[in-house]
């Protein structure tokens, strides 16, 4: 796929994909394709490959609609970010839990787990409030 | 891609008064244009099942013709037929997609094996990052054409444009994104690109 032969063909297979998916493609059309279709087979394989592309492309709207609309506005969702952002975030959020857990009297609801592209844990707390222990006893366990 | 099974289906559905010859020339133009029609409805409808579903649908009709006419005529009358079937489909589709997120509010399960969820999200990103590094315009024309299913009349009164550049562009967008999807850097496939224009 890297030399110029392969993207010509790739390109003309495109062009056939796109006008053949207009409604409006008349009977010439279609006769045309098919004798560009059937003169070789790289042709055929490159057509097959650009029509998979088109399909492949819809799973881009079935998973990530909002990864669309935003590209759709022009901004990225920069992984990186991301990814780093959850990499930080994720152990400090854990460890946070583990402290309130451990030392504070919160009736929690619900799961910690830290999802991919979440930068805090989806903390629920319940009706009782957070009640931490007084200064003069801190560290708990230390009375 | 064999035609076989359509064939022992086909001339099992045909009534018996059927004429030989007529049945033997339409297997012999499913022969010839199987894989054609099946290339052709891919680009009509949603995925491989329903292409062979559809032209399985054109080949019956197409016996079910009345007049025994020259091969020419009858491929004509076949990739018309099955593109008309297409088109209902799509539009029954919609309607029943409609539908159906009225009724069924849940997330639709994910049945892809671990790998090919990893291989498949690995394309998405590179998909979203292509389409992201192409000028506004042209990605903005691409997803209006591939996800929101506008037409090419609809982008250009959208963009400001013609539709000449429409198709400009979306013939750019997606070479550029199949080439990032099959593994080019940006800077390969814009030169890849542009080498091809020259």
């Amino acid at each position: 796929m890297r030399n110029r032969v392969d993207v010509a063909e790739l390109e003309a297979a495109w062009r056939w994909v796109l006008r053949l998916r207009d409604e409006q493609a008349t009977q010439d059309d279609l006769t045309e394709w098919l004798r560009w279709y059937q003169a070789e087979e790289r042709n055929r394989v490159a057509f097959e490959e650009m029509q998979s592309f088109w399909h492949e492309c819809g799973k881009l709207i079935d998973d990530e609609p909002a990864s669309v609309a935003a590209l759709l506005a022009g901004r990225a969702i920069d992984d990186r970010r991301a990814s780093a952002t959850e990499k930080v975030a994720a152990p400090l959020a854990r460890a946070g839990c583990k402290l309130v857990d451990r030392h504070c009297d919160v009736g929690m609801a619900g799961e910690r787990s830290i999802g991919p592209g979440r930068v805090s844990p989806p903390l629920k707390f319940g009706k009782r409030r957070c009640r931490m222990a007084p200064r003069s006893i801190w560290p708990p366990g230390r009375r | 891609m064999s035609p076989d099974y359509q064939l022992t289906s086909i001339v099992e559905s045909a009534t018996p008064s059927a004429d030989d010859a007529r049945i033997q020339t339409v297997q012999h133009l499913i022969q010839l244009h199987h894989r054609a029609l099946h290339a052709f409805l891919m680009t009509r409808v949603r995925d491989s099942q329903e292409a062979k579903e559809v032209a399985q649908e054109a080949y019956v009709q197409l016996l079910q013709l009345d007049r025994p006419d020259a091969i020419g005529f009858l491929r004509a009358y076949l990739f018309k037929t099955a593109a008309n079937i297409a088109i209902n489909r799509a539009k029954q589709r919609r309607v029943r997609g409609a539908l159906d997120r009225l009724d069924d509010p849940e997330p639709p399960v994910d049945w892809l094996s671990p790998d090919r969820h990893v291989l498949g999200r690995q394309q998405l990103w590179l998909l979203r990052r292509a389409l992201f590094e192409l000028p506004p315009n042209c990605r903005r024309a691409f997803i209006l054409y591939r996800f929101k299913e506008w037409n090419q009349e609809q982008i250009a009164s959208e963009l400001g444009v013609n539709e000449r550049m429409v198709r400009h562009y979306l013939v750019r967008a997606g070479l550029y994104c199949k080439l990032r999807v099959r593994g080019c850097t940006p800077a390969e496939a814009k030169a890849q690109i542009k080498e091809q224009r020259q």
